[in-house]
């Protein structure tokens, strides 16, 4: 078996020397179509997992009422604000409300540059966030109007701050209570979470807190830039935004430009991200893995029709007819799964290189790997049949009549 | 499997026919061929061009089978045996030998002696002790290297013979062996024949070449589709 096998790929390595530029063509023609196979397979892979990502970041639960930033004309009566908490809250018994509101980015000193997310002790239950050491925000910080901050775990070892520290943003002083654990890339990927954005380093404050710019109590309601809002249970979470949405766009809350967004909402994009990379990539694929595969097979025909005497010289030496046609599905599979693979291997390869510059997420993995080798083996199967049925069914009497 | 045993014929026919369906109707090649070979013989075969020669070697060697008529190789009906028991004959049992050689060019001598071993099941150290004796045999120890390519006419169909008895044969056929080759190589070609059959090996010669006759212990005819004996 094993020596047979071993005699096969011989055979077929000699044939390969002896026409090594039909056999090339047909190895272009498949390793292009396995590059784009495996283009395919490394997008479309990268963009589930960032899906399956934004599902986990925002919560499957949880979704937000975010309200693009107006002009400073802007009456602060037409801004969502903690009134508007208490509507919803009052109408969704049960779930978990948070605002949250941004500042602009602040110096801390020297060239450094923080994003100071005023919200709630709330926004905690809400979000998968972990806290790492200290404590978060609590309601009485809120209530007592605290100058406290919680800052986040990677910013604050950058700059070296320890629970307790007390910092300075611009002149004012704020103790730092505690230090939370944001998800791997939440705050550097894009905008799934609609109050922060990428590359923010930020900082927690109790929002109740006046701005570090005024000493005096807030106005009554400071505006809020957007509402998390955690589904309570026993609801499904389209009917809670459709009852967020019918509280929010009533007239005589005069709010513009909200926008309700769930997991659902996010991944909208995603998917027609996917369905135009898959249809437009994915016939690139086929179309080029159709042509290797043809050229494969008239590589094949060709060598079916060169080699008769061969044919009939190993019938003649004992081979049978499934001798025969099993030497030229060998040499079709060895060559796709070559291609496949060298094809693969060389685009994960680039693709890893280029990764950072590459402008979708891309997963690299064995399975990416590994899918273009299963297809190159059918492929093989599939374009070989017809040529090796051909080299099965010459009489070997024929086959040496002209030798 | 065991040799056929010494006494029987190697080959026999009985009232063989073969034809062939061309677009002009059926072409009766063999009309009636009755013959026994018998171990040891050198039999060769002249006659006319078309006359069935080569389709006659094609039946002889199992490449092929009749249309009518029975044919028994080593003593076992050819028509009761299937497509993998015939392969095995013709891998274990038979040599062939060709006009034109039918070598892999770009291999080695010694490569091509070696693939007679291709669909047998021999160990490898075993094979190769064996195309390496077949190669001596036909005088060619010192090319077993060499591509064949580069060889001339006379060494490719000595190593074309190596190739055939490396597996002994209980029947070695061979078309027109010497059709390509001038008359020194004939010989030398003939000469390697005239040894192996000395060695007891049953040979089937079919040329074109009156003079070779004289290399003959029996000397066949075929004319209109039949072989007749010629003393
Ligand atoms: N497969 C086939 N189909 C149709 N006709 C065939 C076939 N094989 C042989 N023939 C015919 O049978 C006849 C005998 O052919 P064969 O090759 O046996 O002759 P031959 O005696 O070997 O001739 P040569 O001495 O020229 O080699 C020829 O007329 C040939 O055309
Ligand atoms: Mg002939």
């Amino acid at each position: 078996m094993i020596r047979q096998l071993r005699a096969s790929l011989r055979d077929i390595a000699d044939d390969i020397r002896a026409r090594p530029g039909r056999a090339g063509l047909s190895f272009l023609a498949l390793a292009i179509g396995m590059t784009a196979l495996t283009v395919l397979l490394a997008v479309l892979g990268g963009l589930q997992d960032r899906a399956r990502q934004i599902v986990e970041e925002l919560g499957a639960q949880v979704f937000a009422i975010a309200q693009a930033p107006s002009d400073a004309q802007t009456q602060p009566s037409l801004r969502l604000s903690a009134r508007h908490m208490d509507l919803l809250r009052a109408h969704l018994p049960g779930a978990s409300i948070s605002g949250v509101q941004l500042t602009e980015r602040v110096s801390a000193g020297g060239d450094r540059q923080v994003r100071i997310v005023a919200t709630d002790e709330a926004l905690l239950d809400i979000r998968p966030w972990r806290i790492a050491s200290g404590r978060f925000l609590d309601a009485r910080d809120l209530h007592n109007r605290e100058r406290v901050a919680v800052a986040e775990e990677t910013l604050a070892r950058e700059w070296n701050w320890r629970v307790g520290d007390v910092i300075r943003l611009r002149e004012t002083p704020y103790r730092l209570i505690g230090l939370l654990r944001i998800g791997a890339d939440a705050l550097e990927s894009e905008s799934t979470d609609p109050a922060l954005s990428p590359g923010d380093r930020a900082l927690f404050v109790p929002r109740t807190l006046p701005p570090y710019w005024q000493f005096s109590a807030p106005a009554a309601e400071p505006p809020l830039d957007a509402i998390y809002i955690r589904n309570p249970r026993g609801q499904s979470i389209e009917q809670s935004v459709a009852l967020a949405r019918t509280l929010l766009t009533q007239p005589d809350q005069r709010l513009e430009r909200l926008s309700f967004i769930t997991p659902e909402v996010l991944l909208q994009r995603l998917r027609k991200l996917q369905d135009t990379i898959r249809f437009t990539a994915g016939s690139i694929a086929i179309l080029c893995l159709v042509l290797g595969g043809t050229t494969l097979m008239s590589l094949l025909v060709a060598n079916v029709r060169e080699r008769v005497t061969e044919i009939g010289l190993r019938r003649a030496l004992g081979a049978t007819a499934q001798d025969i046609a099993g030497l030229f599905v060998l040499e079709a599979i060895l060559l796709t799964a070559i291609a496949a693979l060298s094809g693969a291997l060389g685009t994960c390869a680039v693709l890893w290189m280029a990764r950072d510059r590459f402008p979708i997420p891309l997963r690299l993995d064995l399975f990416v790997l590994l899918t273009p080798l299963l297809v190159a083996t059918l492929l093989g199967i599939a374009f070989s049949f017809w040529p090796a049925r051909a080299a099965a069914r010459i009489s070997p009497a024929e086959a040496l009549r002209n030798e | 499997m065991q040799p056929s045993s010494p006494t029987g014929p190697v080959l026999s026919m009985h009232d063989v026919w073969k034809s062939f369906p061309t677009p002009r109707g059926t072409v009766e090649v063999l009309r009636g061929v009755n013959l026994e070979i018998d171990p040891g013989s050198f039999v060769v075969i002249t006659g006319p061009s078309g006359s069935g020669k080569s389709t006659f070697l094609n039946l002889a060697s199992l490449l092929d089978t009749p249309t009518k008529g029975t044919l028994h190789f080593g003593g076992r009906l050819a028509s009761a045996l299937n497509e993998r028991e015939l392969c095995a004959l013709r891998k274990e049992r038979l040599g062939m030998v060709f006009q034109k050689f039918c070598l892999l060019t770009h291999r080695s001598a010694l490569d091509n002696v070696l693939f007679r071993f291709r669909y047998l099941t021999s160990p490898d150290s075993d094979a190769r002790s064996r195309a390496e004796h077949a190669l001596a045999r036909v005088g060619l120890a010192s090319h077993a290297e060499q591509p064949v390519r580069l060889m001339s006419g006379g060494e490719m169909q000595r190593v074309a013979i190596a190739r055939a008895v490396a597996q002994r044969p209980d029947l070695l056929v061979a078309d027109e062996p010497t059709g390509n080759l001038d008359r020194a190589a004939s010989t030398s070609v003939m000469e390697t024949f005239r040894e192996l059959n000395a060695d007891g090996i049953t040979i089937l010669l079919v040329t074109h070449n009156e003079a070779l006759l004289r290399y003959a212990t029996r000397h066949l005819v075929c004319r209109e589709g039949r072989l007749e004996d010629v003393s």
